[in-house]
């Protein structure tokens, strides 16, 4: 195939979305925090059961209330199903709706808050799933504002609720609370110490479960894994958020810890996986999003264990969000085939890195200047 | 739906699939027909096993409001409505106890009167009263958790 010889495309300035501006308490290891709350109306067939016209009926009746309900006034709704696929798969990198909800047909979308901490999908498993998310290692404020947007929606909307089993869910693994909360950690500690298994072992006799960057069935990429509580049912949601947060801060320890072992026992060879990154990352002509991920993360840990200092975590989110296939064809203002993506991706990449090193290069010779030992030579 | 092949008055809400030298034969039966005809209601949970109870004779049970079968929930693992918690009430819950040890909801209560916009008008009140104390008492960290919630109710429209 030939280079492709336009322009890069120059990654904007826009705001990071929440969930990887890296404000979050302990967001070097814990990107983000969600919670979701799964929810049904008594009176409708679930969403994989219903037939076309009962599920635009349901998605009127659900958006109907975002529309019009002032304690909605801050939500937009949108619906897939006459939305582009690039807008679809801006949405999904953006993590305000998960694949799932995409494979469904007909009348479907999501709910958004304007500061998009929130976001409601309509018809995906179940009639409603409630996300919030958070940048770091947050569960109580996420689950404070999702239990609210709760309280309202039930106020509108009825539910289906029984005494005993709680919420009811298309799927009876979300029963009861319907409550999942799920942390996105990003271990290449333990993967370099190959702890990694027996950590995660460990979790999952403590019912945590490990998904990938995407969730359900998808697979690890850039040393990120998901992890949540499996159980939903039989303890109250403050238990399950408790419990599930107490594991994590665990699995945080081991990871800081296999940093330390690290840093101890072989810091020259991280400096070099680092290093070598950055190389391929300034270098490389085609680039895929899992080998810009899994390079990305050997950059992240360089930069947390302060062994790499030629861009920051900031620069860093911002690079990995713009590259991803739906935010680099928008940026770049069409649709491109694979080869090209990759292509482009190398091209956007190495324009943003070269810039950076401009930048400090020029920061460095000014500082040069300003130092009292060349004042007083010049002087 | 389908009405009971036996009495022709009640659904049928089991249907019953017979293997007899290579000929397969089909009935649809109600719950109360099923049991005098000596078949036996309960599902095996094995979804490779699924229904098969003796002598090649195949059972399902159909949830009565949306039509979802017991099979076609083990097959897809998505149930059909509400009601199918009833309809496969034994089996679910056996489901349940295996997933989460337990089938007795113990979170937050649904009523019809969950959180109100009044409501929360007052949750304002009691928290700006909680921030005064925790900013009196210098707890600056509880404070800025406090002045949050506010925030988060405040961005809901509420004053």
């Amino acid at each position: 195939m030939t280079q492709h010889r336009e322009k890069a495309p120059t990654i904007s300035n826009e705001p990071l979305p929440i969930w990887c501006d890296n404000s979050g308490p302990e967001s070097d290891l814990v990107i983000s925090t969600r919670v979701r709350l799964a929810r049904n109306l008594s009176r409708h067939k679930y969403p994989h059961f219903a037939d076309k016209k009962e599920r635009k009926e349901i998605f009127d009746l659900i958006a109907d209330i975002f529309q019009n309900r002032k304690e909605f006034h801050a939500f937009s709704v949108v619906n897939c199903a006459s939305l582009p696929e690039i807008d679809q798969q801006l949405l999904l990198e953006e993590r305000l709706i998960s694949p799932d909800l995409l494979k469904m047909e007909g009348d479907r979308g999501v709910a958004i808050e304007d500061t998009r901490h929130t976001s409601i999908m309509i018809n995906e498993e179940d009639h409603l799933r409630l996300h919030s998310i958070e940048s770091g290692f947050n569960a109580e404020d996420v689950w404070y504002r999702i239990n609210l947007v709760d309280d309202l929606l039930g106020h509108y909307l009825p539910f289906a609720y029984e005494a005993r089993r709680g919420f009811l869910t298309s799927c009876p693994t979300n029963s009861g609370t319907g409550l999942r909360v799920s942390f996105l950690l990003h271990l290449p500690g333990l993967v370099l110490t190959k702890t990694i298994d027996s950590v995660l072992m460990g979790a999952s006799q403590m019912g945590i479960s490990t998904r990938g960057f995407f969730g359900e069935h998808s697979e690890v990429i850039g040393h990120l894994f998901q992890l949540s509580n499996q159980a939903t049912l039989g303890a109250c949601e403050e238990d399950f958020l408790k419990h599930t947060r107490t594991t994590i801060a665990e699995v945080i320890n081991h990871e800081r810890k296999a940093r330390e072992r690290i840093l101890e026992e072989a810091a020259l060879e991280l400096t070099d996986k680092t290093y070598r990154a950055w190389g391929i990352l300034l270098h490389a002509k085609m680039l895929t999003t899992s080998e810009f991920l899994n390079l990305a993360s050997a950059l992240r840990i360089g930069i947390d264990c302060k062994l790499f200092n030629e861009l920051t975590i900031e620069q860093l989110s911002r690079l990995t969000m713009s590259i991803m296939p739906a935010h680099l064809q928008k940026l770049y203002g069409k649709a491109l085939s694979d080869d090209e993506l990759q292509s482009i991706r190398a091209q956007t990449v190495q324009q943003f890195l070269s810039t950076l090193k401009g930048a400090k290069k020029t920061r460095t010779t000014k500082r040069t200047v300003k130092t009292p030992a060349n004042r007083t030579k010049k002087e | 739906m389908k009405l009971c092949d036996e009495c022709g008055i009640n659904q049928a809400t089991i249907h019953l699939t017979q293997i007899m030298q290579n000929e397969t034969q089909v009935s649809h039966l109600c719950e109360e027909c099923a049991r005098k005809k000596g078949i036996s209601v309960s599902i095996n949970d094995d979804p490779e096993q699924s229904q098969i109870v003796d002598n090649d004779i195949k059972i399902d049970i159909t949830c009565s409001e949306c039509g979802c079968t017991y099979a076609q929930f083990r097959a897809k693992g998505w149930l059909g409505c509400s009601h199918c918690y009833t309809a496969f009430e034994k089996e679910i819950d056996a489901l349940l106890t295996q997933m989460h040890g337990s089938t007795v909801h113990k979170g937050k209560r649904y009523t019809d009167h969950a959180r109100t916009p009044q409501a929360l008008t007052g949750e304002i009140k009691r928290l700006r009263h909680e921030l005064a104390i925790a900013i009196k008492n210098e707890e600056f960290e509880q404070a800025a958790t406090i002045r949050d919630a506010i925030h988060t109710i405040k961005q809901m429209g509420i004053q």
